[in-house]
């Protein structure tokens, strides 16, 4: 399998850019046969679901993807899976990044042409149009299939909404390209501490990344449930994923290895003490990907976990296995950042 | 892996303004009597793993921070809260009392398990610094006054069924 290579969604060509679109849809458009959702929808669903996940050493429900140190790993063996996915309807296409330090308004990439304005700093939401909008886009290209409209499923939406909507108050955005900079070049932590610790909390949670790129959009993006029915969260999530590419790039660079950068198994975390929750730590399986590994589950919705994809037959996935985004293993082949 | 303490990078913050992140491992003491007009509380979790926060300052009674003038701040100052799941929230300045003192408590906000901005101003065009200070009665010894995140309580850390989608729920963002 080739590497592919994910692309500056600002600065691709808009042929490119439209064919991440076109798969989008046509994986939104392709129902689950027997159900009343589609594919697209069943990666809405496993978001939805990793927000509270039992696994066979916790007693409560734990968020798996969030919040911790896995977030990351995480993300990075979602996002590709669902790469995969688009170009099982578009061979070859591969997921754009959003590089942040763009100002959103205007711009080529938040144009009704690309992936549509997000209304940054309003004073209210506001439906998104173009390809997306509730009632169909005004001209659809050649490739769209027929009478299709871009509509969340009813057991994934937030307020009975079915139409994507935008918008946020918050103005604070964009981050500046030195302070991206600065996270990709963090290379030391406090004695006793793994470098991975300072990393994961600035890109998932500091000022003006991860976190706060899903608030200033607002909507759909800002609800952590959810937020995958609006594409834009791929292009968001392909940017977490290049900047922790880069930053391990750096650190391999400088003598480290993939796997020394991340906590080890045992290692106790600095904001409490404890071990990190089962599930975050390095060799933990990630669920879903836990084959028929018995004792997990998870607390979302009946009609939510009625959505999700069956991975029993699938390999074990571990958080160490996306260490190297070239070589991902188990058949998900890898890919570069442009 | 080498072990000096190295200081984070952060978003440069306009000129009016100094920004703060609330979260898991970040500073549990934010310095309130600045030179900005404004301080933007970047908020991970509101209501999920931050809960509210307080006010409290290094000054006694003696030097101003009476109740008088814990009332009188409370009064000087807006606390919004903008999200974009939940929109714009004004959040009240409650002054709370006790056996021991004064100090001004603040809620973080309506829940969301990403991030929301609070943005702390005074209601004149002065900076928090002049507001805290004129409050106070202009004390004439230097003394802090520092925002105090507490942790949110009564519920499962990780706990997002908030979120999820219910039939009968209304629209969630008030804007």
């Amino acid at each position: 399998m080739a590497i592919d290579i994910r692309k500056n969604a600002a600065t691709m060509p808009a042929p490119e850019f439209e064919n991440f679109l076109k798969a989008c849809v046509l994986l939104k458009a392709k129902i689950v046969p027997g159900t009343d959702f589609s594919v697209y929808d069943q990666w809405v669903a496993i978001h939805g679901s990793i927000m509270g996940v039992k696994t066979p050493s916790s007693t409560m429900f734990v968020n798996l993807g969030h919040q911790n140190i896995g977030f990351l790993a995480w993300h990075r063996e979602y996002i590709r899976r669902l790469e995969l996915a688009l170009q099982s309807v578009v061979p070859g296409v591969t997921i754009p990044y959003w590089p942040w330090q763009l100002t959103p308004e205007p711009s080529v990439l938040f144009s009704n042409a690309r992936i549509h304005p997000i209304f940054f700093s309003s004073s209210g939401l506001n439906d998104v149009g173009g390809l997306f909008a509730g009632g169909g886009p005004a001209t659809p290209p050649s490739w769209w299939p027929a009478g299709f409209k871009w509509r969340v499923h009813p057991a994934l939406q937030v307020g009975g909404s079915p139409i994507l909507r935008r918008g946020s108050p918050a103005d604070t955005w964009p981050p500046l390209l030195a302070t991206l900079t600065g996270i990709e070049n963090i290379s030391s932590a406090p004695p006793g501490l793994n470098v991975y610790w300072p990393f994961w909390s600035q890109i998932e949670a500091g000022a003006r990344t991860h976190n706060t790129g899903h608030n200033i959009v607002g909507g759909y993006m800002a609800n952590p449930v959810f937020s995958p029915n609006d594409p834009l969260f791929w292009l968001h999530h392909a940017e977490v994923d290049r900047i922790w590419s880069r930053w391990q790039a750096k650190r391999v660079a400088a003598g480290a290895t993939l796997l020394s950068i991340y906590p080890a198994p045992s290692e106790i975390s600095p904001v409490n003490g404890q071990l990190p929750p089962n599930g975050h730590k390095r060799d933990d399986l990630m669920w879903p990907w836990v084959g028929t590994a018995p004792g997990y589950s998870v607390n979302s919705s009946a009609a939510i976990q009625a959505m999700l994809p069956d991975f029993s037959a699938g390999p074990l996935r571990r958080i160490r296995d996306t260490f190297d985004a070239t070589n991902m293993g188990a058949g998900l082949g890898g890919y570069q950042y442009a | 892996m080498a072990s000096k303490p190295r200081k984070q990078a952060k978003a440069k913050p306009k000129p009016d303004r100094v920004e703060y992140v609330l979260g898991k491992g970040t500073s549990r003491l934010l310095e309130a009597r600045v030179n900005r007009k404004e301080i933007h509380l970047y908020v991970n979790g509101p209501a999920m793993l931050i809960g509210s926060a307080r006010m409290l300052t290094s000054l006694d009674i003696v030097g101003g921070a009476t109740y008088q003038g814990w009332k009188k701040l409370a009064a000087s100052l807006t606390c919004t809260s903008y999200c974009g799941h939940n929109g714009t929230t004004k959040i009240p300045l409650n002054v709370t009392t006790s056996r021991i003192g004064t100090h001004l408590e603040f809620s973080a906000g309506p829940m969301s398990m990403y991030q929301s901005t609070i943005v702390l101003k005074p209601r004149k065009a002065v900076t928090m610094k002049q507001a805290i200070d004129e409050a106070f009665g202009n004390p004439r010894r230097g003394y802090s006054l520092v925002i105090v995140p507490e942790p949110a309580t009564g519920h499962a850390e990780h706990d997002a069924s908030i979120f999820e989608a219910h039939p009968a729920a209304e629209h969630p963002h008030g804007h």
